[in-house]
């Protein structure tokens, strides 16, 4: 299920909110679990097993954990044994058919593809179990022995399809003990509209304008390109933080407070400051699991390159199961490194706009790499970028005035402005006006994003019965 | 303050709780006229359903379709759109002076398949040794260019012209594009629908029988039609078409796969498609007989662009045969021979035939 859907809305979260708050708290987490399995199971009810499997298996192994806690040699093997098991599934189910593919190709070998559908929110999951069994190896935080606790924390539907990555230790003691007041439940549901909001009203409507310029294969004006780019730069950035504000809201109706995620990663006046703005949970968990455990910079300047290395090739893998990913995780690794060497230190001297200009340009062609999972697209692309097919031409102009508005409201969006004017209101107005204000502004904005989703639902089908 | 939460919560419930109470207790709609497609009722709860995940399928459908007032929230939605500077929606361009046109750029075209598609049309037409004519019905914002938004696309017909001139050898190929483009002082096409009207159609038929035996006759049939590009915006700010038809002579007969049928259907005139008071619709083969009494048969393979030219050619052909090739399951080369056709003539709007995929059925 996804939450920009009318099912979502209308009928899952109100019966949800409902039974949530009419089951006596001891009953709560084993409700929310259940909730969960059903959310998970709307779409891919097979793949519930998986998940309970997994669950199960990370919570003995943490237990295991527990009792080998005197023999250094069996906790560590413990540890391999579910890092090999979680990493494994994620393998599996992900990457398996990229694997043979490439085999197939170098070797003019012929394996049959498995074509499992990709398990939804696996790579988020995984992440949030292997995020309790590496800490309770390293003894920082408390092995859990309530199953429906430990369930609960790996199927939370607010962040299971796509984040935040909740870490265990985020949210240990929240697993116990939570208490909602009206004020956290109306800030919640506020900024879940927020979410809801960025992905119906921007991050689908401007993605509508990168589908329709990824569909010419690549070969486009510059100026087409160039706003397909754009495009996409936006689309992913709603779709993924409104993402994460829904789940982040979501999360504190149910009295959770869940990590930010993003930081307004386009205000960013270098690659490093972009990276600790984007995807926030992410980055801080392959720091804490990967990065650091290398050795991270602490053995000399060649193994901190590899160690980077390591990191953002796999950050590249785990967004997705294809050469661009893996290209995009190096292109990061290749600016994040000369920013390292010497860049950062001269960006430090050099005036407020360049760096920002410097910066989104390479976020922008980031975006490109990123979003042509078409390979023999990603050429083409950045050639018509460069003008390789000259400048103007096509519909671009077209698409420049008719989706002016929309950008426009997407760069102003994209950035901290509104929060600021929001918080210099509401200090203006008083506490009560300016609630008052903002509840009208996200009464609004709700109907509005519904409104939309009702006009995607729209579909006419104008040859059949003829 | 704690009253204010309250309040607030209480109104962002009843938003989203509101919707649902409507679609469980109101009456399920089976039908969107608009959308000319069936609306997803309330699923039956089965544990094979549930298993598959087909019943959670449905239920989303099912809230999604049966959401209260849909329609009014789908051109709120339109309204807003436009407002916003969009001037396409659905797949259809909101042009100048109420026209709504098909979106098909130059990228919509498959020209292999157009060409492929012209083989096969070339082939079936040289084994039947018959005289033919090729009508490629050009989109209305290819001809209506002056009413597209500014900096709209349309494909380019005058190249499919020449294309398609290249590759049929012998066969008459009118270039509809200048007739139609010639007679603009009259309204050609419909502004809410993507097919031409009574004077397109007739200036088609003046372009590839210039003798014809057809006087300029028309009759008003219907002065509320909101048709295909106009479901595709949803606009509420479209003005409704006037549809007119040619009177055909009272003894013609009309058979549709067997049935006799009107030649008119007047029953449109309370659905939504007024356009289907051409025949009533789409069939595999129509049949039409006795317009004239000259003995000559016609052929004519076609889309739904020849259901308003038909008239026209009744009084110049005793026998039309229409082969709507989506759905005309036999061998269209028996036929030839089998009926004596006289004369061959293909209809089509280009941009359809460049990714149609059923003209290899001509071969059977």
């Amino acid at each position: 299920m996804v939450f920009s859907s009318t099912i979502f809305l209308c009928i899952f979260l109100p019966l949800v909110l409902l039974g949530y708050y009419i089951c006596p708290k001891k009953g709560r987490n084993l409700f929310l679990l259940i909730a969960s399995l059903v959310f998970y199971a709307w779409g891919e009810p097979k793949y519930v097993f998986l998940m309970i499997f997994s669950i199960i298996a990370n919570y003995v192994f943490g237990l295991l954990m527990e009792k080998y806690r005197q023999s250094s040699r069996r906790l560590k093997l413990m540890l391999v044994l579910s890092v090999v098991i979680d990493v494994g599934l994620l393998c599996v189910f992900k990457y398996t058919d990229f694997i043979i593919s490439n085999i197939n190709a170098a070797f003019g070998a012929n394996f049959d593809l498995l074509k499992l559908a990709l398990p939804i929110g696996i790579s988020f999951y995984t992440f949030q179990a292997m995020s309790y069994t590496i800490d309770v190896y390293r003894g920082d935080v408390k092995v859990q022995r309530n199953i429906i606790d430990f369930g609960m924390y790996i199927t939370m539907f607010p962040q299971l399809i796509a984040g935040p990555i909740v870490r265990y230790s985020d949210v240990e003691g929240q697993l116990r003990d939570r208490r909602v007041t009206a004020q956290d439940f109306s800030e919640g549901a506020m900024r879940f509209v927020v979410g809801l909001g960025k992905k119906v009203l921007l991050a689908n409507q401007i993605g509508a304008l990168w589908s329709e310029i990824y569909a010419l294969g690549g070969s486009s004006s510059a100026l087409m390109a160039w706003l397909g780019a754009i495009a996409f730069t936006f689309q992913i950035y709603f779709d993924f933080s409104g993402y994460s504000d829904m789940a982040i809201g979501l999360g504190r109706m149910f009295g959770f407070k869940f990590p930010e995620n993003f930081r307004y990663p386009y205000q960013s006046v270098s690659i490093t400051d972009f990276w600790r703005r984007w995807h926030i949970t992410l980055s801080t968990w392959f720091r804490e699991y990967l990065y650091i455990p290398l050795g991270g910079n602490r053995r000399g300047f060649a193994r901190q390159a590899l160690n980077l290395l390591i990191v953002w090739t796999l950050t590249g893998f785990w967004h997705g199961a294809g050469w661009n990913f893996v290209l995009w995780g190096l292109y990061y690794f290749a600016v994040l490194f000369v920013e390292k060497l010497f860049l950062l230190k001269a960006l430090d001297r050099a005036p407020k706009i360049l760096r920002h200009i410097y910066s989104l340009l390479l976020i922008v062609l980031g975006w490109v790499i990123f979003a042509c999972d078409d390979i023999t697209v990603l050429l083409p692309f950045l050639g018509s970028m460069f003008g390789a097919n000259g400048a103007l031409g096509g519909l671009d102009l077209y698409w420049l005035t008719t989706k002016a508005v929309l950008l426009i409201i997407c760069c102003v969006a994209s950035t901290e402005l509104p929060k600021k004017l929001m918080i210099s209101l509401s200090g203006r107005l008083g506490e009560r006006p300016a609630f008052i204000l903002k509840s009208v502004l996200t009464l609004l904005l709700l109907g509005l994003s519904m409104v939309f989703l009702i006009g995607d639902s729209y579909n006419p089908f104008l040859y059949f019965r003829f | 303050m704690k009253k204010l939460y309250i309040t607030f919560i209480a109104l962002f419930l009843a938003v989203i709780v509101l919707p649902a109470a409507f679609v469980f207790l109101g009456e399920d709609k089976s039908f969107s006229d608009n959308e000319n497609r069936m609306l997803q009722t309330a699923p039956e709860l089965r544990g094979d359903d549930v298993l598959s995940g087909r019943f959670q399928e449905k239920l989303t459908d099912y809230m999604s379709d049966q959401f209260p007032a849909r329609d009014v929230w789908t051109e709120l939605g339109t309204r807003l759109k436009k407002a916003a500077g969009f001037r396409d929606i659905g797949g259809a361009y909101l042009g100048s002076d109420g026209y709504y046109m098909e979106k098909i750029t130059p990228e919509d075209i498959d020209e292999r398949k157009f060409e492929s598609n012209l083989a096969l049309i070339n082939d079936f037409i040289r084994e039947s040794g018959v005289p033919a004519s090729v009508l490629l019905v050009p989109a209305t914002g290819t001809v209506m260019s002056d009413k597209l938004p500014d900096n709209a696309l349309m494909y380019d017909a005058q190249a499919m012209y020449d294309t398609a001139r290249g590759l049929l050898d012998g066969v008459n190929v009118p270039d509809l594009y200048s007739a139609l483009s010639a007679n603009k002082g009259e309204q050609i096409y419909y502004r809410t629908d993507h097919h031409w009207t009574w004077y397109g159609a007739y200036a088609a038929y003046r372009e590839y029988m210039p003798d014809g035996a057809f006087g300029a006759q028309r009759e008003l049939f219907s002065e509320d039609f909101l048709g295909t590009t106009y479901s595709k915006t949803l606009d509420p700010s479209a003005r409704p078409d006037s549809v007119y038809i040619a009177p055909v002579a009272g003894t013609v007969k009309v058979t549709a796969d067997g049935k006799d049928i009107d030649f008119y259907y007047n029953e449109a005139k309370n659905e939504k498609d007024k356009y289907k008071v051409f025949f009533g619709g789409n069939y595999g083969q129509t049949n039409i007989t006795g317009g004239c009494d000259n003995g000559k048969t016609l052929l004519i393979i076609k889309d739904s662009f020849a259901n308003s030219l038909a008239p026209f050619l009744t009084a110049d052909f005793e026998n039309i045969i229409m082969l709507d090739m989506r759905y005309y399951m036999g061998s269209a080369r028996q036929l030839v021979t089998q009926e004596g056709v006289d004369e061959i003539l293909f209809v089509a709007e280009m941009s359809g035939l460049s990714n149609d995929n059923n003209m290899v059925k001509l071969g059977f």
